[in-house]
């Protein structure tokens, strides 16, 4: 079942302003579509209505495993989607938080428990307590709380530290290929690309490093089919298996 | 419906309403509880009530429609249906205004007060205030999406609540009105010529209320298509820009090829050339 | 719905859980009903004075002081579910992972219960800070529960409908008296007979009805208003 994401001339206005004027593009399993674009340039509209939460004016937006489109449900259980207005509750821990969500899609405590160790949120403090940093963190153990195929990433890496971009981009890319290897592995101590990730592309070298680094209790993904994701940015990112990139304007 | 000023359907309309005023005055009799003159109210009163709720219950029809009905592919919900409720909201205000002081001019005549707290008086009164509150909540949403979808669906919960208000509030407690003519208990006890005079005027303003939405309807469509219009960029500086900008729905946004990987979309379509940007 | 029934009770519970696993944090809306309910019923006991005293004197008001109590006190603690989750910006992870319906369901359970506790802080104290006798006391309690029924279904669809507007705190008294109107009337009425000793008659029938027409139109319009 091979996911894949197209639209075509989406246009959205706000008022009298017109933000989106007709967008287009395509991505499919395995690909990554770029968006950049000065601010105000609708790079988190377009995001926002391909998550489903903004009604575009005109235009199509299918999202279809196997050339059958998804309903709502079936939307709300393959998109993930990362954005700087995400927020949880507040009075609730991180955990508590990531069990709520699990409970609402119907999946085990143990796949939130994972994702805040790889992500390495402390699991019990309130979310209002935590840092900017550590509330992006928790932002993507939310996106992928459900084993979502499409992401949608809008800024993911701001506010991250070092060791946060290193983690989120492997995640990124176990999403985009998942292979029996790509596996939720506790330590990533020998990981080479801890050192310096923000001038290297991070996928051909996070695959090496993962199969070099293939001891250890790991769990098989084995069958999944590869994601696909758009990740939208001001200024463009180093990221492997860009398919397309779509400038919406300076 | 003939868009030109003297069609016949209007005519006939005209003609028909100067009928039922002349009957009211001229034709029925007068009804035996009633001061002097006062009941010939009632061929007005009445039917402008009548025509408040069929117009509520248009809007609501209309809301159901644009919540549920069928879309085009491509796009998204038929706004064309929102502006019919709206604009049936707001004639059901003018006639539900009329219905309230023509009823407050009778009750000053009958029992010397313009405001009785009558549950008939009031539970009118308090319909009248939720669809005001549906104007008021289309004025707090800036978004015009949001905003069609959440008054629609307020107007859709008034189906609910519009009968409870025009139907059953009125026989909680006692009330001063008279009793209820053809509703109730299926018996109509009123003279004949009285009844033909009363059924004219209900048919009529009914009609009245039809034509009026229809009216309603098209200016808030054009004034919907010169908002997308100047959206678009094509402010009209005169009149033939005026005319090309009503018809045409034009947007000059510039069509990618499909197939091309590096698809490339521009975000203000009177800017021509996408380019990279870098900071 | 396609999917089976027992992952939406699922996600109801879910909902609910949350619901009260904040607010017993926060204290927020217990504080804020409580605290209202209890000021309107000194100052308008205080007010009326020593008529608490004796009844038959103004008696025909009481019933509606309550029930005026309890919509006061409902529409200052109740929107806060649905404004809170958009002024935080918590929608947007509910929208993306939450089953609508169930979403509905659970936040009504939550307002349920909350109003059920109001009504049983705010009656006994009615009772008795204005002296009074219930001679049907079975009729109060169904009239409380079928008026708090309605009145926390209705305040949960308006206060969905009004969490993305501007003007949250009036809009919702605005839009929501008109549709809570006829369930107060009929609780009221209903109320009346309850001290008095008079029978139900019809308003007890009506006042379900309205309850399951109100909840009926909140679950099949709150998707469409909740989600774009």
């Amino acid at each position: 079942m091979l996911p894949a994401l197209r639209f075509a001339q989406v246009r959205r206005r706000f008022g009298r302003l017109a933000v989106l004027g007709g967008v287009s593009a395509s991505v499919a399993a395995g690909e990554v579509l770029l968006v950049t674009g000065r601010n105000g340039s609708g790079k988190s509209t377009l995001l926002r209505c391909l998550a489903g939460l903004l009604a575009p004016d005109s235009g199509t937006i299918d999202y279809s495993e196997d050339g059958a489109p998804l309903d709502a449900a079936g939307r709300r259980r393959r998109i993930g989607l990362v954005a700087p207005d995400l927020a949880f509750y507040g009075e609730l821990t991180a955990a508590e938080n990531l069990a709520f969500f699990s409970r609402l899609r119907g999946i085990g405590r143990e796949r939130g428990d994972e994702l805040l160790r790889r992500l390495e949120l402390p699991p019990d403090r309130p979310t209002a307590a935590l840092s900017s940093g550590m509330r992006q963190r928790l932002r993507w153990a939310w996106a992928l709380l459900h084993r979502p195929r499409l992401l949608l990433l809008d800024e993911p890496f701001q506010n991250l530290d070092a060791a946060g971009v290193a983690i989120t981009r492997g995640l990124l890319a176990e999403h985009l290929a998942p292979s029996p290897i790509a596996s939720d592995r506790p330590d990533r101590q020998d990981h080479p690309d801890r050192q310096d990730c923000q001038d290297r592309p991070a996928g051909p070298d996070l695959r090496e490093g993962l199969a070099a680094g293939a001891a250890g209790p790991d769990r098989a993904v084995a069958g999944a089919a590869p994601g696909l994701a758009v990740v939208a940015n001001p200024v463009p990112l180093e990221i492997g298996s860009v398919a397309a990139s779509l400038d919406l304007g300076a | 419906m003939k868009r030109t000023v003297a069609s016949a359907p209007r005519l006939l309309l005209w003609l028909w309403l100067a009928a039922v005023i002349v009957g009211a005055f001229e034709y029925a009799p007068l009804a035996a509880k009633f001061i002097g003159q006062s009941s010939r109210i009632l061929f007005f009163h009445v039917p402008m009530a009548w025509a408040a709720f069929t117009a509520f219950i248009t809007a609501g029809v209309y809301s159901l429609l644009y919540l549920f009905g069928r879309r085009p592919p491509g796009s998204l919900r038929q706004a064309r249906h929102d502006r019919a409720a709206r604009a049936a909201i707001e004639v059901g205000l003018l006639f539900g205004v009329l219905a309230t002081v023509t009823g407050a001019v009778w009750s000053r005549i009958m029992w010397g007060a313009y405001w009785n707290w009558d549950p008939r008086q009031t539970s009118i009164v308090m319909a009248l205030i939720f669809y005001g509150a549906y104007l008021a909540l289309r004025d707090s949403v800036e978004d015009a999406e949001k905003r069609a979808r959440l008054a629609a669906a307020y107007a859709a919960l008034g189906l609910v609540v519009t009968p409870f208000f025009f139907f059953v509030v009125p026989r909680i407690t006692f009330s001063l009105h008279p009793e209820p003519v053809i509703n109730a208990r299926g018996r109509i006890e009123m003279n004949p010529r009285m009844l033909q005079v009363l059924l004219a005027s209900g048919a009529g303003f009914t009609a009245l209320f039809f034509w009026l939405h229809d009216l309603r309807t098209r200016v808030l469509t054009l004034a919907e298509r010169a908002l997308e219009a100047a959206a678009a960029g094509a402010y009209p500086a005169d009149a033939a820009n005026v005319a090309s900008a009503l018809g045409a729905r034009a947007s000059a946004a510039p069509h990618p090829n499909p197939s091309d990987p590096r698809g490339a979309g521009a975000a203000d379509p009177v800017a021509p050339s996408p380019r990279t940007s870098n900071w | 719905m396609s999917r089976p029934a027992s992952t939406w009770v699922r996600e109801a519970a879910a909902v609910f859980a949350k619901e009260w696993r904040s607010e017993l944090r926060t204290r927020y809306a217990l504080n804020t009903l409580a605290l209202f309910a209890i000021n309107t019923l000194v100052v308008v006991s205080a007010s009326l004075g020593p008529l608490g005293a004796a009844p038959g004197k103004g008696s025909e008001a009481l019933p509606v002081l309550l029930w005026l109590i309890l919509l006061f006190a409902a529409a200052a603690g109740l929107p806060r579910s649905f404004v809170h989750e958009e002024e935080t910006q918590t929608a947007t992870a509910l929208r993306l992972a939450a089953t609508p319906s169930a979403l509905f369901c659970g936040k009504l359970a939550y307002a349920l219960t909350l109003l059920a506790a109001l009504e049983a802080l705010v009656a006994p104290l009615f009772l008795a800070v204005m002296n009074l006798d219930v001679a049907r006391p079975g009729l109060l309690v169904a009239t409380l529960a079928a008026g708090g029924f309605g009145l926390a279904a209705g305040s949960t669809l308006v206060a969905a409908i009004i969490a993305q507007a501007r003007g949250k705190g009036t809009l919702f008294a605005v839009l929501s008296f008109p549709v809570l109107l006829p369930l107060l009337l009929l609780a009221v009425e209903l109320t009346r007979g309850a001290f008095a000793g008079a029978p139900p008659g019809v308003a007890l029938v009506q006042l379900l009805l309205y309850d399951g027409a109100v909840t009926t139109a909140g679950l099949m319009l709150f998707p469409v208003v909740w989600n774009p």
